[in-house]
């Protein structure tokens, strides 16, 4: 061979050293166990639980981890964390396609350019050095965290930490955590307080204020003080709609009441009433459009009326650790006086907007950490991918102080690391995480049983000896908020989303296609407007809102309960760089102030709903207390069916229910349920087979319905099918069987309860809406349930993989399922246990004592299907309360 | 003469035999034909792409959706599978009363009841999620062990469908032997010597034949009125069985039958003026034939707009909710347009025909039967959308609107049908030769 080329001799030697190279490259070598040295307690087949803490906004809530064969599939709540109480919200349930979100960072970026991590510590390293260089990050829950904090501050005094909030939990003061105690609470004043609305006290208050519903249904009352509906609104007693400026001057009047004025207005008056009556057992809940003055106002209130209130340290307060302001942050970095500046875990340009990506430009070195690459990451000189909560090792303090460990429960997916790695490289070497959490809890428990109390922690996901501190709040400086303006618009209040939070969510497609509680809207968001606003305009039409600078432009939704020159908006929307799911979904809202002009616009935009019918049409389908009608079964040409094992049969208590779809999610993460995206969503279409109906009450309030199957004794379904794919099974379970269906639709045509659901595309897969049919998403599936192919109906099961789990442990003990051993996935999400399933067959089960409730009816009971599942009614206020 | 005489030709036998078998032999078929072939060619193959495309997406490519599952397919089974109606009825429940005007319409009234009902065939077939199983279905010996779900209608569909295309297909042959016969003995090329003589299944007209022939087609007859009652009926029943407000109602059997009648009496209508036309059929189907098709189409839309009556009268009277409410909607809601202009198609245009002038002038009768043929349609259409647009909890009230795929397809099963008919009027006798003949003998002979 002749010429200048390489020789194939030299082309072997040349890939021989490459091969080398390659090796020698790898991951410095770490212990890895072969799976015949199995982890101790695994049995192939068997699901194993992980306790571990889940952020939310930044504070904790425990959850376990279900993981088949080390891959986590399914989240459940943690019955000892004092934040779950063993329910879940939908971003706890939607966590886990969180972790395998295909569009996740998956190595280190310069410029965005993959680049190594030495390089990216380097630079790390060197922008941590520059003097008046800023760490800015979320809200700091970890103690581990921040401990780093601490250190690193003192380490790099030129170096100054910022944090920002973009959510709140409910009944948040700015130096306290309210703790109502609904066990002692019989009235409740809530002038636009959310506590039962997304967020970290979701799961908590909910479970709560069920409980005080049910066990003092006599005695226990709330009276909602409100602009746009909300969930707490739903579960109110009495609601009243105001403008959110009028809210600080209801506190004001109620404050006057105490002293002995006379409200003026009717409703105020009554609330006024509600407090007087219950002395010591009453407590009014500020919302976030209060003022300072009213918020002080309301803490004078609480403290006159001696309310059932303590007064907790925040999750996110640290001692000795105060963070800088991010207003001053913003004014610096436009002056140029922030040489580099180090996000870290957060997404400053989308949640605070143009101010902030306008002074980025002074800004030399900008390095992000995050899971993924955002609008921030895209902005940034660096991107460091880091690990997802499920793959980190940390611990997180909930909203009552309460700290859990937070535990790896799969190996990282990525070229990603740990948030404390990231924080320790910045001084030292990068340390392991499980070293730098295991020194934090040394510095606090001492070497002495320091094995134990860890195995402990991590075993019960809650680490004893944390829990809640109080505190004395200084209250808010009347100054802190200023008052609303008044002025030509509507006065908005705008909210986070209940599918996407903050916009932190936004790439996760469980959560864009979760509907919103009211309007059933998904993907996407809209201004809600009263009927009187409207103006002759219908939903979907186009508005303009201008203020502060900011105009937006989207489609609007008139809604029963807003109230009049008032609009709800619901912000963590319009990202940029969100992936494929939550990029250019809905429109960003939070530069609008406090007040807006409204201008209709030319066009409109379809509104993606998975309800548009909110009017019972008078048939009674959401019964209540006072519409109750109960008949004797209707007679059948056909002998009642005899079982002689087992009958599920399944209870929803409508009254507990506070429409936060986490049941929804929770099944759609059990039973391995697609999402459809939003064009199929606009035909018509969607797969969740456990679904919320919303209803508009007679007396103008919103209930809220969860559908899943009836699973009929005389299934209409069942006869109407010609293959015999839909069957009824020896324990009255309605079942699908999948590889029989042909896909006539047949069963849905006839099913008057609509539950079933068709894959009109493969769904899963070839068809997967965007990324959703990676194969990185395979790993989520639960291995116990059928993934559904194209053209076949499916519909819920009763979770019968969890009926047949049940079912071999009992058999192998040699014993029958006891009374809530079989737990559907809906019910162990629901926060406020508004789910009963079991055993009709059973007389002491608690489904059958539901089914005896004297609020128990079944829906559409007149076409004699009997199902299974039936519902309690709401309790609603007679008559006399509704005049008022 | 008699009555009869007016539908009879004044043409002697053998001319009967040359008006029929010329077109057939000479192939002297113009720039016409081939423009309409070529058009109903084209729309063929529209329709075979968008079934390739719906099998190789899914049924995701049409409108339907999750509480409206079914759309257009079913209600383009139903109204082919009603045009596909009058073929049969006119042969035999005509042949058994004796009514003898049917002679010279029956031949191609069977050949549109045959086409018609394998089109219908197609759609329950191709709207399945996945279609390549529709043999489950058969109650074939399976290893697994199951069998077809007997209380479902669409298993009794699925055999009323089965017997009734194989029985048109040999009723409309067999009726035909004797004419092929006379084809192949009129043939001039070897070509079409063999080939009616193959399809002639060597007729030789001898008096045996012709008595095994009239037992048979009388006997054959006798089997397609129950046949043609019972396919409507259990495409009625598809819905009546179910439990949804607008389909659970007695009245439908009967209704569907009578609506079968009347949208195939109109596509007779139509198919028999293009053909006299194309064919130059005028001494054979004469105006006294469209006269008392008229008054068949009359009577049905007297009796359709009795149905809808009881339709609304039952509603109110059940006192349910959900009925009540779904008949206000269909004239007040979202395809309340739709329904009013079914009603003036249906049932309000035919009363026309109570006019001399209508039933005997083809410029009135043509419009009014193709305008029936629409109105059916939507009919078909509004019976399988609007129940499920308005069940039983408005949470799930959904609206079904078509895709372009729905459009191409029915338009492709019309364009499919046409293409079978284009053929039809080239290869085999329009009318029944032997039977015009047979009844003209008859009239001599009286």
């Amino acid at each position: 061979m002749s010429g200048a080329g390489t020789t194939r001799r030299d082309a072997l030697k040349m890939f021989a050293a490459g091969a080398a190279t390659l090796v020698a490259g790898c991951k410095p070598a770490e212990h890895i166990s072969p799976y015949r040295d199995m982890p101790e307690g695994m049995v192939p087949g068997l699901p194993l639980f992980y306790a571990t803490s889940l952020p939310l906004a930044g504070a904790g809530r425990g959850m376990l981890i279900e993981t088949h064969e080390g891959r986590p599939t399914k989240v459940h709540g943690n019955p000892l964390h004092p934040a779950s109480l063993g329910g879940t919200d939908v971003f706890a349930e939607a966590a886990v396609l969180d972790l395998f979100d295909p569009s996740r960072a998956g190595v280190p970026l310069q410029s965005g350019k993959p680049a190594s991590w030495s390089a990216v510590d380097a630079a790390l390293g060197a922008a941590s050095q520059k003097d008046g260089a800023v760490l800015l990050t979320g809200p700091v829950g970890s103690p581990t965290m921040a401990r780093q904090i601490t250190a690193l501050l003192k380490a790099r005094p030129g170096m100054r930490w910022v944090s920002y909030g973009t959510v709140y939990p409910a009944l948040r003061l700015p130096d306290a955590q309210i703790w109502p105690d609904f066990g002692q609470l019989d009235a409740i004043i809530s002038l636009g307080a959310d506590p039962l609305g997304p967020g970290p006290g979701q799961m908590v208050f909910a479970r709560q204020w069920a409980g005080a519903k049910r066990d003092r249904r006599a005695a226990f009352r709330a009276h909602v003080f409100e602009p746009g509906p909300t969930l707490t609104g739903a579960q109110a007693q009495r609601r009243t709609t105001v403008r959110p400026s009028e809210l600080s001057d209801i506190a004001q009047a109620l404050l006057a009441g105490l002293d002995g004025a006379t409200p003026a207005s009717g409703p105020v008056a009554e609330a006024m009433e509600m407090l007087r009556a219950a002395p010591e057992r009453a407590a009014v809940f500020g919302g976030p459009d209060l003022t300072g003055a009213a918020e002080a106002a309301i803490m004078q209130i609480n403290r006159r009326l001696g309310a059932p209130l303590r007064y907790l340290r925040p999750f996110d307060y640290w001692e000795g650790l105060s963070p800088a302001s991010i207003d001053t942050l913003v004014a610096d970095m436009a002056a140029g006086r922030v040489p580099a500046l180090i996000a870290l875990g957060a997404n400053p340009v989308y949640d605070l907007g143009g101010r902030f990506t306008q002074a980025l430009g002074g800004v030399k070195e900008v390095l992000h950490f995050g899971t993924s690459v955002n609008e921030t990451a895209t902005r940034s000189g660096w991107h460091g991918p880091l690990h997802h909560p499920l793959e980190d090792w940390s611990d997180l303090r909930a909203i009552d102080g309460t700290v859990g460990l937070v535990q790896p429960v799969i190996a990282p997916l990525h070229d990603s690391r740990s948030v404390h790695r990231v924080l320790d490289a910045m001084t030292g070497p990068g340390a392991d995480p499980y070293a730098i959490l295991q020194e934090t809890w040394r510095g606090h428990w001492g070497d002495a049983d320091f094995k134990d109390r860890w195995m402990q922690a991590l075993h019960d996901g809650v680490v004893a000896g944390t829990g809640p501190e109080d505190t004395t709040p200084k209250g808010a400086s009347p100054a802190a908020v200023p008052a609303r303006k008044g002025g030509e618009g509507i006065e908005l209040s705008i909210r986070p989303s209940p599918s996407v939070l903050d916009g932190s969510f936004a790439s996760n497609a469980w959560l864009q296609e979760c509907p919103e509680p009211f309007t059933k809207q998904v993907w996407g968001n809209a201004l809600w407007l009263s009927p009187q606003d409207a103006d002759g305009m219908e939903d979907g039409d186009l508005v303009q809102l201008a203020s502060d600078g900011a105009e937006v432009t989207l489609p609007i939704l008139i809604v029963e309960g807003q109230a009049p020159q008032s609009g709800t908006l619901h912000f963590g929307y319009g990202r940029e760089d969100a992936g494929p799911i939550g990029t250019g979904i809905g429109q960003r809202v939070q530069d609008l102030g406090s007040v807006a002009t409204l201008r209709r616009i030319e066009g409109r935009e379809e509104i993606r709903q998975v309800q548009t019918d909110f009017s019972q049409h008078g048939r009674n389908l959401l019964q209540t207390t006072q519409t109750l009608t109960q008949s004797p079964p209707r007679p059948s040409f056909y002998e009642p069916r005899e079982y002689d094992g087992y009958a599920w049969g399944m209870v929803i208590d409508t009254d507990a229910c506070i429409g936060c779809n986490a049941c929804m999610i929770a099944c759609q993460s059990e039973n391995n349920i697609p999402v459809v995206g939003p064009g199929e969503i606009a035909r018509g279409r969607n797969m969740h087979w456990m679904r919320v109906d919303g209803y508009t009450m007679d007396n103008g309030g919103h209930g809220f319905q969860p559908v899943p199957c009836m699973h009929c004794e005389e299934a209409p379904c069942e006869p109407v099918c010609p293959v015999e794919a839909s069957v009824h099974d020896s324990e009255g379970l309605n079942v699908q069987v999948y590889n029989r269906c042909i896909g006539t639709r047949f069963c849905q045509a006839n099913c008057p309860y609509k539950v079933r659901r068709f894959n009109f595309y493969d769904y899963t897969d070839k068809e997967a809406f965007e990324n959703q049919g990676a194969d990185l998403l395979q790993a989520l599936r639960n291995p116990d349930v059928s993934v559904r192919s194209r053209g076949v109906m499916e519909k819920c099961t009763y979770c019968v993989q969890r009926i047949s789990s049940a079912r071999r442990t009992a058999k192998k003990e040699n014993r029958a399922i006891a009374d809530g051993e079989v737990v559907t996935a809906c019910q162990s999400a629901c926060p406020s246990e508004a789910i009963t399933f079991g055993d009709l067959n059973d007389p002491g089960s608690a489904v059958t004592r539901a089914k005896q409730d004297p609020r128990h009816y079944t829906l559409l009971e007149h076409l004699g299907t009997r199902p299974r599942t039936t519902y309690l009614a709401r309790v609603e206020p007679g008559p006399r309360e509704e005049e008022a | 003469m008699t009555a009869a005489a007016r539908y009879l030709s004044d043409l002697p036998d053998a001319a009967v035999t040359g008006t029929v078998a010329a077109p057939v032999l000479e192939q002297r078929f113009g720039r016409g034909w081939w423009t309409g072939f070529l058009i109903s060619l084209a729309l063929t193959v529209v329709m075979i792409v968008s079934i390739v495309w719906l099998l190789w997406k899914g049924v995701g490519v049409w409108g339907v959706n999750t509480s409206n599952v079914w759309g257009f397919a079913l209600a383009n089974y139903v109204w082919w599978i009603g045009i596909g109606n009058a073929g049969t009825l006119i042969s035999s429940m005509l042949l058994l009363t004796r009514q003898r005007w049917r002679a010279s319409i029956s031949r191609f009234a069977e050949a549109m009841t045959l086409f018609a009902a394998a089109i219908a065939g197609l759609f329950p077939i191709v709207h399945l999620g996945r279609p390549w199983l529709f043999y489950w279905l058969v109650p074939y010996p399976d290893t697994m062990g199951v069998y077809p779900q007997w209380r479902s209608p669409l298993v009794w569909d699925f055999f009323a469908i089965a017997a009734y295309i194989l029985f048109s297909l040999m009723f409309w042959y067999t009726g035909a032997l004797p004419d092929f016969a006379t084809l192949r003995d009129r043939a001039t090329t070897r070509g079409r010597q063999v080939f009616y003589g193959i399809l002639a299944l060597g007729w030789r007209n001898s008096a045996r034949h012709w008595k095994i022939y009239e037992s048979y087609y009388l006997a054959m007859a006798a089997l397609g009125v129950p046949m043609v009652v019972s396919v409507h009926s259990v495409v009625g029943l598809d819905f009546a069985a179910g439990l949804m407000p607008g389909w659970q109602e007695t009245i439908f059997p009967p209704y569907f039958v009578v609506g079968a009648m009347y949208s195939g009496f109109a596509m007779v209508v139509v198919l028999a003026a293009s053909i006299r036309w194309g064919l130059g059929l005028q001494a054979l189907i004469k105006s006294a034939h469209f006269d008392v098709m008229a008054k068949v189409l009359l009577f049905s839309a007297l009796v359709m707009s009795l149905s809808y009556a009881t339709e609304w009268f039952f509603a109110w009277y059940s006192k349910d909710q959900a009925d009540r409410y779904l008949v206000w909607w269909e004239f007040f809601g979202t395809y309340g347009p739709i329904y009013i202009t079914m009603l003036a198609c249906n049932c309000m245009i035919p009363q026309l025909l109570w006019f001399r002038f209508a039933r005997r002038s083809l410029a009135w009768l043509v419009p009014i039967a193709i305008l029936i043929n629409v109105g059916m349609w939507l009919e078909r259409i509004l019976i399988v959308v609007v129940t499920p647009a308005r069940g039983h909890l408005p949470s799930q009230w959904s609206i079904f609107w078509p895709t372009i795929w729905d459009w191409l397809l029915l338009a492709g099963s019309l364009g499919f049908f046409a293409l079978m008919f284009f053929l039809f009027v080239r290869l085999i006798p329009a009318a029944s030769m032997h039977e015009v003949k047979a009844r003209q003998y008859e009239e001599a002979q009286a």
